[in-house]
């Protein structure tokens, strides 16, 4: 029994954050009747904890769902749903390539903002056919109008029948549903040709090994089809194909050119499955892959440490395992003199970070040190080589140096022209670069930065927020790497360099970070029996110091004997805490000082 | 027979007018005297009790009721609380006894004088201050000329051991107030000082009064002056201070509060009072908190052991509390049968003693004493003894 290739629709949800994204995904999903309300649990396609309550979307998800449209047939459609984050580009652009249209949801009171539109663009690069719909007309200061001109003018997107929605309250869904089957392409691509199935996600499961969710562009699969990763070059026979029910995978005979489903194949490791790869047959392959493969490269890296040492082992089998469902996690030991044994990693952006930390720290019930993250480097050498420096403390030589060069990112940022001015000093200070202003319409344009990378993996987006009062929205892409006057800063606690709080700087910021973390590690570091310097260094110069005066007086004025038992209990509370503290030098340093300097600019 | 072991006894009042704002003691507010009774049946019972079970292995050589205010009981009901436990234990002919008094209720020199023919040889007042706001803010009952009535009378009572408690780094205390605080008491020449900074405990009125940022209490720069003052002024006065927060003149020195640094024995009587017995395991016990439970059971409570490397850490913190016996190595190694050296690293000491804390004395005993800046950052160098 066949399918109708000319029956199904592949498509994705494209929108800025917070515009309703995810709702819309469970609308559809609810309205084309595979799940009741009841079973419904709010977003089905967000089914990570941590997606559920950040509001977004960490990994792509995928969705089959059967509609009864107007016109007699019952179509297939494939919602593929993608990340939201510029994190995770790549992974956004492979989970396009896998569509053959995107439905545009634009909030009716806020309009387009940065991301609509980095978003809409990748879309249209990938040749979708995207139509708009416009979200929340329920809220009282929604402006449908207004958004339908920004659409058509901005983005040039035809938006007079768009459907005025609200996915909360459910209204007007059915006209989504008719315009997904009148508006998006059906797949084309030959059953019989070679195979070609593109990879754009794989998870991990203990009972059936590595689930690639894939897109077939041309050929079948089927169970017992050898296959083989023409990136990786790794072989497998299928053991299982299917498709994507609501939160379940349902086996079936194969997948035809058009088809959006699953694989198994007895893969132990996500790496073997790269996303953007393309599956063909060992036996019949296809001439070429499909193309847009890229290796991802991690963009920020830091030092993870248990905050137990005696946790090493532990955190060790976490990253295992999260690496398991995450190619793009990086990870390789490293050892700190003042934190001990840990891992440094690389991840896609600060998001990405985040999220690895917080699943660390909450499924696997990790205390964790982190250090300041940092982007990767190159380090030109005047023996002629280059290096990429993921951690600071790797930094060689200053008379082995010939130059440093750092990464830089073109940025948008869509702005009400209220707090244009507030915006450019911002990105004036973190060292932007202006390339030009476009009004969007009278009141709201879009600037166009090139940033250095490190200047915006810290508190960017945050200071962005509070200058806009939140009205701000950022987009950014890799630019490539600029020579840049760059110094390694160091931090000394009674003397003793402490490696975990090393990082590099641009030379004109050092002075100004080096206070400010001498600063905050005063406060942060409890008053010892002796005074303790803290100083921040470029080279030899010590550019900042602060003083960590002695411990005037800690003693308990009574201790009879009804008082023994409490006071040895106090005692040992204060031991305690020494032993959750970070020996360095003489000095106990708290664990809650490494992260503090993280937060420089908050106050 | 071997020779009997020495006991100290302590017995708790639990009664005051009124609850200090500081004070997080077992105590209440007032009793009707028909209470008082019944818990003056409990406290004879409780003794007779406890004396069945060891009276014949132990004399007893310090007795300390306190409180609560103790004082708060009748001369007839103190009496009966001292003939019991005259009656039930041998007595040591050079013993200490002494009576917490508050300068609200301690009474004439009548009434001293009765109790001082009953046994107490030793009083201890709770002055605390000489400034009639710092009283106030306190919630003292008392006023300053309670203070000095109390302390005469108890002159002409003939007691000869007195002790005044003081209390400084109160909200809002100046360094001046605190100098004429000390004055005033150094000036009527008590035999022993206890001079407390203030401790805000969690629970008390003036741990929410702390913490809502309502009140300020002095800076550490002003502490530092009081502390200044108090060191030098009592020792002008004849006194030397042998335990952190207590000076003595000679000879003066609680023998019944030494017993609690030195690990010896102490038997509890009284509403949540604590007794410990030395030895392998030693046992600390500790009387119902439940004041119906206790005129019911007086023996009702909880005993929990000590063992031996627990009782070892606590003679070294509370042994460094006392700033002239210190440590006592001699000691060590009689309750322990080991030299100290073999359970803490030597390196523990001679850091301290790099760092200026610590000393060690070879005489006349053998010990590790703090030094004037030890006592000051006490709690840092005691911690390293535990575990």
């Amino acid at each position: 029994m066949s399918i109708n290739q000319q029956l199904i629709r592949n498509f994705c949800i494209i929108a800025h954050i917070d515009h309703g994204k995810s709702t819309l995904a469970d609308r559809i999903i609810e309205k084309t009747g595979l799940l009741t309300q009841r079973e419904m649990q709010a977003q089905v396609l967000d089914n990570m904890d941590l997606e559920r309550e950040r509001g977004i979307t960490i990994k792509a998800q995928a969705c089959r769902i059967i509609y009864k449209a107007n016109d007699g047939n019952e179509y297939i459609f494939n919602l593929i749903d993608t990340p939201g984050h510029v994190d995770f580009n790549y992974e956004v652009s492979r989970s396009l390539a896998a569509c053959d249209g995107a439905i545009l949801v634009v909030d009716a009171a806020q309009g387009i903002e940065a991301q609509t539109l980095a978003n809409v663009y990748l879309a249209l690069d990938h040749d979708l056919d995207v139509f708009p719909v416009i979200n929340k007309i329920d809220l009282p200061s929604a402006d449908p109008e207004r958004v339908i001109h920004e659409i058509e003018d901005v983005i040039g997107l035809e938006a007079q029948d768009a459907p005025l929605i609200s996915a909360k309250n459910g209204i007007n869904i059915e006209e989504v549903l008719e315009q997904i089957v009148s508006k998006i392409p059906a797949p084309q691509g030959d059953p019989e040709a070679p195979l070609k199935a593109l990879i754009f996600d794989s998870i991990y499961d203990s009972y059936k090994g590595v689930i690639v969710f894939c897109r077939i562009k041309e050929g079948t699969v089927r169970k017992g089809t050898a296959i083989k990763m023409m990136a990786t070059g790794a072989t497998a026979n299928v053991v299982e194909v299917g498709y994507f029910g609501a939160g379940q995978f349902i086996e079936c005979d194969e997948l035809p050119a058009g088809m959006v489903g699953y694989i198994t194949a007895s893969i132990k490791n996500v790496k073997d499955t790269m996303v953007g790869d393309t599956i063909t047959e060992l036996n019949r392959p296809a001439a070429e892959p499909l193309p847009g493969y890229k290796k991802v490269h991690p963009m920020v890296y830091c030092g993870l440490y248990p905050a137990d040492g005696a946790k090493y082992g532990d955190l060790r089998d976490a990253l295992d395992k999260l690496q398991l469902n995450d190619a793009s996690l990086f990870y390789e030991p490293e050892t700190s003199i003042a934190l001990g044994f840990g891992f440094r990693c690389g991840f896609l952006g600060l998001l990405h970070l985040e999220i690895i930390q917080e699943r660390l720290e909450r499924e696997y019930n990790l205390d964790l040190v982190t250090t300041a993250p940092g982007v990767v480097y190159h380090v030109n050498k005047t023996d002629g080589t280059q290096i990429e420096l993921t951690n600071p403390s790797n930094l060689p030589d200053p008379s082995e140096i010939l130059s440093m060069e750092e990464p830089i990112v073109s940025a948008e940022i869509m702005v009400t022209t209220d707090f244009i001015g507030p915006i450019m000093e911002l990105c004036q200070s973190r060292r932007g670069v202006y390339l030009g202003m476009e009004y969007i319409e009278t009141t709201r344009a879009l600037l166009k930065y090139e940033l250095p990378l490190n200047e915006i993996i810290y508190d960017f987006f945050d200071a962005l927020k509070s200058r806009s009062k939140g009205y701000a929205s950022f987009d950014y892409e890799l630019k490539g790497y600029v020579e840049s006057k760059l110094v390694k800063l160091d931090i000394l606690i009674n003397h003793e360099e402490v490696d975990a709080l090393s990082f590099i700087v641009h030379a004109d910021n050092a002075y100004e970070r080096g206070r400010k973390m001498c600063e905050k590690l005063k406060d942060e570091i409890p008053r010892h029996l002796f005074e303790i310097p803290i100083q921040a260094a470029v080279g030899n110069k010590i550019i900042a110091r602060e003083t960590v005066k002695a411990m005037r007086k800690d003693v308990l004025a009574k201790c009879y004997g009804g008082d023994i038992s409490r006071k040895r209990k106090l005692l040992e509370k204060q031991k305690e805490g020494k032993k959750r503290m970070r020996q360095i030098g003489n000095v106990e340093v708290p664990q809650k000082a490494f992260m503090s300097v993280l937060k420089l600019d908050e106050e | 027979m071997s020779e009997k072991k020495t006991l100290g006894i302590y017995v708790h009042i639990p009664f005051c007018k009124q609850k200090c704002r500081y004070c997080d003691f077992l105590s209440f507010p007032i009793a009707n005297e028909e209470t008082k009774d019944a818990y003056v049946d409990a406290l004879i019972r409780n003794i007779q009790e406890q004396a069945a079970v060891c009276a014949d292995r132990y004399i007893v050589d310090t007795i300390y009721i306190g409180g609560g205010t103790p004082s708060l009981l009748s001369v007839e009901q103190l009496k009966k609380i001292c003939y019991a436990i005259g009656n039930s234990f041998q007595i040591d002919p050079d013993y200490e006894w002494t009576l917490e008094v508050n300068p609200n209720s301690a009474g004439d020199d009548v009434k001293l004088m009765m109790l001082r023919k009953a046994g107490i040889n030793r009083l201890s007042i709770g002055a605390q201050s000489t400034c009639e706001r710092q009283l106030q803010t306190l919630g003292r009952v008392h006023s300053v000329q309670d203070i000095f009535l109390t302390y005469e009378a108890a002159c002409k009572a003939e007691f000869t051991n007195i002790n005044v408690d003081l209390m400084y780094g109160i909200f809002g205390q100046t360094v001046e107030e605190f100098a004429k605080s000390l004055e005033d008491i150094l000036y009527i020449a008590p035999q022993h000082l206890s001079a407390y900074q203030l401790i805000i405990e969690e629970g008390t009125p003036f741990y929410d009064l702390y913490h809502s940022g309502q009140a300020k209490l002095p800076s550490e720069e002003e502490i530092a002056q009081m502390e200044e003052i108090l060191f030098s002024w009592t020792q002008l006065a004849g006194m030397h201070r042998y335990e952190i927060s207590n000076f003595a003149k000679p000879g003066c020195e609680s023998r019944h509060n030494l017993r609690y640094w030195r690990l010896q024995d102490y038997l509890a009587i009284g509403l949540g009072a604590s007794g410990f017995f030395f030895g392998d395991p030693g046992i600390r016990s500790e009387n119902t908190k439940n004041l119906m439970e206790y005129l019911e059971h007086p023996t009702a409570g909880t005993i929990t052991q000590v063992p031996i490397h627990n009782e070892m850490e606590e003679f070294c913190f509370l042994g460094l509390r006392m700033l002239e016996e210190g440590i006592d190595c001699e000691n060590f190694r009689k309750m322990f049968g080991r030299r100290i050296e073999t359970v803490y690293p030597p390196a523990l000491f001679e850091r301290f003693i790099q760092q200026g804390l610590m000393e060690k004395k070879s005489a006349p005993r053998e010990a590790y004493v703090l030094t004037p800046r030890g006592a000051e950052v006490s709690n840092q160098i005691m911690a390293e003894f535990i575990q």
